[in-house]
């Protein structure tokens, strides 16, 4: 305020005011001006990397086959969506299990732990109960991979709620000690392998839909939808969406905010348990040595899902498009390095950064705009109106 | 055994000055209040241009320039990583987009640029290439002659037994404590990362600070990476190399919660750190058996140590042993 | 002896608006070198905006400053500074985590030579020139709210000024510290500074100053040499004629108990005592007013009632039933403890956004906060809450775009309608509202006051903490005054008088002193 009043007498040529609500129509045109930006960034990406040799018509078409598959082909496209629909499903499990989280503002940037907790938690039953009857066993495969997916969340939560530890930094370390306790088991299991096999075909979840992973598809998504209804329509959705707005509200509603962080906490670590450990069961049948690239559990969605949920503000299908567009750009151009050798390595994940970056850069053209010297600001009124009654 | 002892010690001293590098930039970044999770990116980044442009160099000249190539990886990799850690702050500081998703972001970006990069200029077929004059240079020990004493050895290997980016790694932990506690540009900086509003009220461009603290820290951190390259993988660059990195890099972040945010803590913590690293190639030295499955678990303990700093400083909550007050929160004067 | 020292500071016709509230209007106002000058005014005398202009935090509106004669324009803190004006804010801008030195080198002049060593000699030596108590090399974090306001002057005059206005420097300090303080006050003046001081408590003003301007809704009053007033005629000058408001005020009719309060002792996060020994009855039918100076325990109290306030051994609150007459003990009990028990309390707090309501949510989710945990199933059920909110919108002329719009972007009136309207509809016993018409229009103001006559009318004990006296004297039918956390009086609201209830406000009367 006392800002706006300083510069009424020495303006600067640009300066920074708050926008109101943004409308929708208003939303919308900032995605789309994002996208578009990133759009062209990357067009330039590609025409530079491929020093011509590359159209972008060319690049943008093996994009679209290594995430869709060859249009009118039917093998191709049916391969193509099945693994795209998979990882995509993945990804939206991972955000909407961190939504609850980040909804009640506790940065949790531990669900590559929890994740991996989950799996490694599946893959001892599946190793070492491969025996049990196969209900029995499913029934504690998921059983444990939840508890164990809690308990990495709950952890963290706690000190949080108790004592104020910095739940970023807490949740961060704490991926890094899963990665390690699932190292662990990896060297003991592979021994003097040079690669640990996978688990006995009886312990694996049945198919569905002929994949192996047609569960998961099912069950991801269909946690997306639950927590869709968690979030907005029980109770403890909204206690959560209270505390995430203000603490002293919460008490005065008469809600134990400890018990809501630390149960929250449960939740979301559960989901992204059941995520490690249905990919261990159904998907990778397997586990992997954390430094490894490929078929780790997590495939680094802990990291990535964080990226989704924020910028799909909580809200579920927003987390569907998102996690969408990042399969695009991870498979496509994984198909595009396939195609042409520039851009076998690590152009997938510049494109990614570009794209996140345009996205994030946007968002602030939803809460701010830029008001350039000379103009009338008529809207500056209203706001003071509401702000100075302390004045 | 003293012989495996010192070869522990060594290999601690070589693995920390990465870590170390990665934790004076993030340190440095942390205290304007910017916490930038993409610093392990942003090692990666350091690394590959700084291996790639030196590389580069000693491809194409007949008679390469000692100073010149060693100039050529500092300079390129800290200025390709300060420009990272310029967009960074550009979302975070001016746009004002949240630091964690915009770090995180910065992570996935760096690697793959790193990568990109690295195969960009290394000739198509070839997995691994190695900058061996570089790394001639970066691996040059001081020549000290202390006799053949086993206190001569010992000291002659502790203390000399290094390149001399660990000389330039403690130089810049003491100059970055004294510049914290000492000179008023590092009282304002530490002003802003605790109080933005109060340094504001100051007469400090907390802006100004932000930007500086965040690029300069961000450039730091990518020396890590180029270190990681010439020095600490014998020179070569390979895909694998920048994953290694990147790995390295988060160690980097629990290394500044580890030193409570002091720089100097960050010179025999990131020692503690290698040592802990490489414990399970040493633990004979303990006497003790281990398989090398169990080996996985001992590299957990730094991280251990790292959430026990934490939960112990936020429940004893001792004044100095916090994060910065306004560690991760972005300032806005209007809402003064 | 006065009227010979040159005039320092001089403004002029000087307005300042803020949106439909006028905070100053041609105010004129000089300061001599060398006098110690008290600043009085109610709550929203606009002392503090009149102030903050001189301070380069605000820029008038219209009028004019001038500094020794000439005519100034103060844009930014840096200015007031370079013109020797120094001010020390209620909210202390130090860093905590600093050290009295450091904090002290951080307004340093960029100019000067960085040595801390140096920064502490000059500290030392303003310390000793001026008799501050301070250890220039203590954190800040250790440092009693005392010390930290030392440490504010100390700054302040380290660079240099000439001219400091305090802003209720002792709101925060025990009578001890506070005459500190003023000692220290008297040595700058001797030392040839300009000290003003805004406050509003009568005794400090007529021991300390020299002479005394006062503000009174935004506008001068006048200046009187302080041996001249006494606290009866300084009173006069600040609260004014009685305005007549015409607010509506019922006879209660079969006042029963509803509350009985005893012995309430509450302290802060700090461990200040900030309500001390309080008890009181509530009745049904009737509107207890509180009047008294902001943060004398107000907060404190309504929060104690709601079970958000820790109570000290021995403070009881008893809630009766009003259709058994049986008696429920609050103290001790949560939010939800004391709802589960069927005591149908109602609280509008003074934070309406940070406390009453979510802002990021739309009315017919602010309707649950209250509701929503009822029932048995684990689904909110929102039906009830959109037909309240509907109700209430309609009822109120509550303006929104709608229902689920986030109450965050309706203006202040709109949201308050909202939170006594919902408060209201929960149809309670006992009806709590703080400052429930700060900084709303006229229009809005009425409609409040003719919500609050409903439910007394209605039989519910009404608690009315408000700042303006006018108000409280016309709505309320008996008024509880407190002053520094001490219950100082109940006087009836039909036979008082605005003076008298200022004294009391102001003033510790002498039993409670003897009781010191």
């Amino acid at each position: 305020m006392s800002d706006s009043n300083k510069h009424a007498a020495k303006e600067p040529f640009v300066r920074i005011a708050k926008n109101g609500l943004p409308s929708a129509k208003r939303a919308i045109g900032v995605r789309a001006a994002s996208l578009l930006a990133a759009l062209i960034l990357c067009s330039i990406y590609i025409l530079i990397v491929g020093r011509g040799e590359v159209s972008l018509g060319n690049a943008f078409s093996q994009m679209w086959n290594g995430t869709f598959g060859i249009p009118g082909n039917v093998r191709s496209m049916r391969i193509m969506m099945w693994d795209t629909a998979v990882y995509a499903a993945k990804l939206l499990c991972v955000a909407v299990a961190l939504a609850p989280a980040f909804k009640m503002k506790f940065w949790n940037i531990g669900a590559e732990g929890q994740i991996v907790m989950g799996g490694l938690a599946t893959a001892i039953i599946m190793h070492d109960f491969g025996s049990l009857p196969k209900p029995l066993m499913l029934i504690l495969m998921i059983v444990v991979c939840v508890i164990c997916g809690a308990v990495w969340g709950v952890i963290p939560a706690v000190f949080k709620a108790y004592w104020g530890t910095n739940e970023t930094l807490f949740t961060l370390m704490m991926n890094y000690v899963a990665m390690k306790i699932m190292d662990y088991f990896y060297n003991m299991w592979k021994g003097k392998l040079s690669a640990l096999p996978t688990f006995p075909k009886e312990t694996w979840l049945p198919s569905l839909f002929d994949h192996s992973y047609g569960w998961n598809i099912v069950i991801f998504v269909v946690l997306a939808i639950l927590m869709f209804f968690y979030l907005k329509k029980t109770k403890q959705g909204y206690e959560i969406a209270v505390v995430g707005d203000s603490a002293n509200t919460a008490r005065y509603a008469g809600i134990n905010v400890r018990r809501v962080i630390i149960r929250t906490m449960a939740i979301s670590g559960a989901i992204c348990g059941l995520c490690g450990g249905l990919t261990v069961a159904a998907q990778n049948h397997s586990i992997a040595y954390s430094a490894e690239a490929v078929h780790t559990v997590t495939s680094g969605y802990g990291f990535t899902a964080i990226i989704v949920a924020w910028l799909a503000n909580f809200n579920t299908l927003g987390m569907i498009l998102i996690s969408l567009l990042i399969q695009f750009l991870e498979k496509g151009t994984g198909q595009l390095g396939n195609s042409f050798p520039a851009f076998a390595v690590g152009a997938g994940n510049v494109m990614i950064g570009i794209v996140l970056f345009c996205i994030i850069g946007g968002a602030f053209f939803l809460n701010y705009r830029l008001v350039f010297r000379s103009k009338k600001q008529p809207k500056e009124k209203v706001k003071t109106e509401v702000r100075d009654t302390d004045a | 055994m003293l012989s495996t002892i010192l070869s522990w010690i060594t290999r601690a001293i070589l693995f920390g000055v990465v870590i170390m590098f990665g934790a004076m930039g993030e340190t440095l970044t942390e205290k304007s209040g910017n916490m930038n999770l993409g610093t392990p990116g942003i090692m990666c980044i350091g690394g590959a241009f700084g291996f790639g442009c030196t590389y580069l160099y000693e491809m194409n000249t007949d008679n390469p320039n000692a100073f010149l190539s060693i100039a050529i990886a500092l300079v390129c990799s800290f200025v390709v990583s300060a420009l990272a850690g310029v967009l960074f702050c550009l979302l975070t500081t001016t746009l004002r987009a949240n630091q964690n998703v915009t770090g995180l972001a910065m992570t996935i970006f760096g690697s793959g640029l790193a990568k990109f990069f690295g195969m960009f200029i290394i000739p198509s077929g070839v997995v691994t290439v190695k900058a061996v004059f570089a790394n001639k240079l970066f691996t040059k020990r001081i020549p000290v002659e202390l006799g053949s004493g086993k206190v001569a050895t010992v000291i002659e290997e502790v203390f000399f037994g290094h390149g001399f980016m660990l000389y330039v790694a403690i130089v810049i932990a003491v100059a970055m404590s004294v510049f914290l506690k000492r000179t008023r540009a590092g009282l304002n900086l530490r002003a802003v990362g605790e109080n933005p509003a109060t340094a504001d009220a100051a007469g400090i461009n907390v802006n100004k600070y932000k930007y500086l603290a965040t690029s300069v820290g961000a450039g730091i951190a990518g020396l890590g990476g180029a270190y990681y390259i010439l020095d600490y993988n014998y020179g070569g660059w390979s895909t694998g190399a920048a994953g290694g990195i990147q790995a390295l890099g988060w160690l980097a972040v629990a290394l500044v919660i580890f030193a409570i945010w002091r720089p100097l803590n960050l010179i025999w913590g990131s020692f503690l750190f290698g040592l802990c690293y490489w414990l399970y190639n040493y633990i004979g030295v303990f006497g003790v058996r281990m398989t090398s499955a169990q080996s996985a678990l001992l590299e957990a303990i730094p991280y251990l140590v790292t959430i026990l700093v934490l939960i112990i400083s936020s429940i004893h909550k001792k004044r100095e042993n916090q994060p910065p007050a306004a560690l991760g929160l972005a300032y806005f004067r209007e809402e003064r | 002896m006065e009227q010979t020292k040159p005039v320092a500071i001089e403004l002029r016709n000087v307005s300042k608006t803020f949106g439909s509230i006028k905070a100053n209007k041609n105010v004129n106002l000089s300061v001599y070198r060398g006098e110690i000058l008290s600043l009085l005014g109610e709550n929203g005398s606009g002392k503090t905006t009149l102030m903050n202009m001189l301070s380069g935090i605000y820029y008038p509106d219209t009028g004019e400053i001038y500094i020794d004669g000439k005519a100034v324009s103060i844009r930014s803190p840096k200015d007031a500074f370079d013109h020797g004006i120094g001010m020390i804010h209620q909210h202390f801008k130090l860093v905590e985590l600093f050290s009295a030195v450091e904090n002290v080198a951080l307004a340093m002049d960029a100019k000067e030579k960085y040595n801390l060593k140096a920064v502490a000699a000059k500290m030392q030596e303003i310390c000793e020139r001026y008799g501050f108590d301070l250890d220039v090399n203590q954190k800040v974090y250790d440092m009693t709210v005392s010390q930290k306001q030392t440490l504010e002057i100390v700054k302040v005059l380290y660079r240099g000024a000439e001219f400091l206005i305090l802003d209720e420097p002792t709101a925060v300090l025990t009578p001890q510290e506070a005459e500190k303080l003023f000692q220290v006050i008297r040595n700058m003046r001797a030392d040839g500074k300009s000290v003003i001081i805004i406050t509003h408590k009568l005794h400090e003003v007529l021991s300390i100053s020299d002479r005394v301007a006062i503000l009174r809704k935004g506008e001068y009053i006048g200046t009187v040499e302080t041996k001249d007033a006494t606290e009866l005629s300084l009173t006069e000058m600040m609260v004014g004629q009685k305005v007549e408001l015409n607010i509506d005020r019922p006879m209660p009719v079969n006042p029963e108990p509803r509350m009985v309060i005893r012995g309430l002792t509450c302290k802060n996060a700090e461990g200040v005592t900030v309500l001390d020994n309080v008890s009181f009855t509530v009745n049904s039918g009737e509107i207890l007013g509180i009047a008294g100076i902001s943060g004398c325990g107000q907060k404190e109290l309504l929060e104690a009632i709601a079970g958000l306030q820790s109570v000290e051994p021995g403070g009881s609150i008893l809630y009766y039933t009003p259709e058994n007459k049986k008696t429920t003990e609050l103290v001790g009990k949560s939010p939800r403890k004391i709802r589960d028990l069927g005591v149908a309390l109602s609280f509008v707090p003074e934070d309406r956004l940070g406390m009453g309501l979510v802002g990021t949510m739309g009315m017919t989710e602010n309707m649950m906060l209250r509701y929503y945990n009822e029932g048995s199933s684990i689904f909110t059920d929102k039906k009830k809450p959109r037909n309240l909110a509907l109700r209430i919108k309609d009822e109120l002329e509550v303006v929104t775009p709608g229902v689920d719009t986030p109450v965050r972007a309706l203006s202040g009136g709109n949201v308050q309608k909202v939170l006594v309207g919902r408060e209201i509809a929960a149809s309670p016993t006992v009806l709590m509202t703080a400052y429930a018409v700060r900084g709303l229009d006229i229009n809005t103001s009425y409609t409040i006051y003719r919500l609050l006559n409903e439910q007394k009318q209605a039989g519910v004990a009404v608690i009315y903490v408000g700042e303006d006296l006018d108000v409280l004297l016309e709505i309320s039918d008996r008024i509880l005054v407190l002053c520094a956390g001490k219950m100082n009086g109940i006087v009836d609201a039909r036979t008082t008088t605005k003076s008298e209830v200022g004294l009391l406000m102001t003033n510790l009367n002498k039993e409670a002193q003897q009781h010191e």
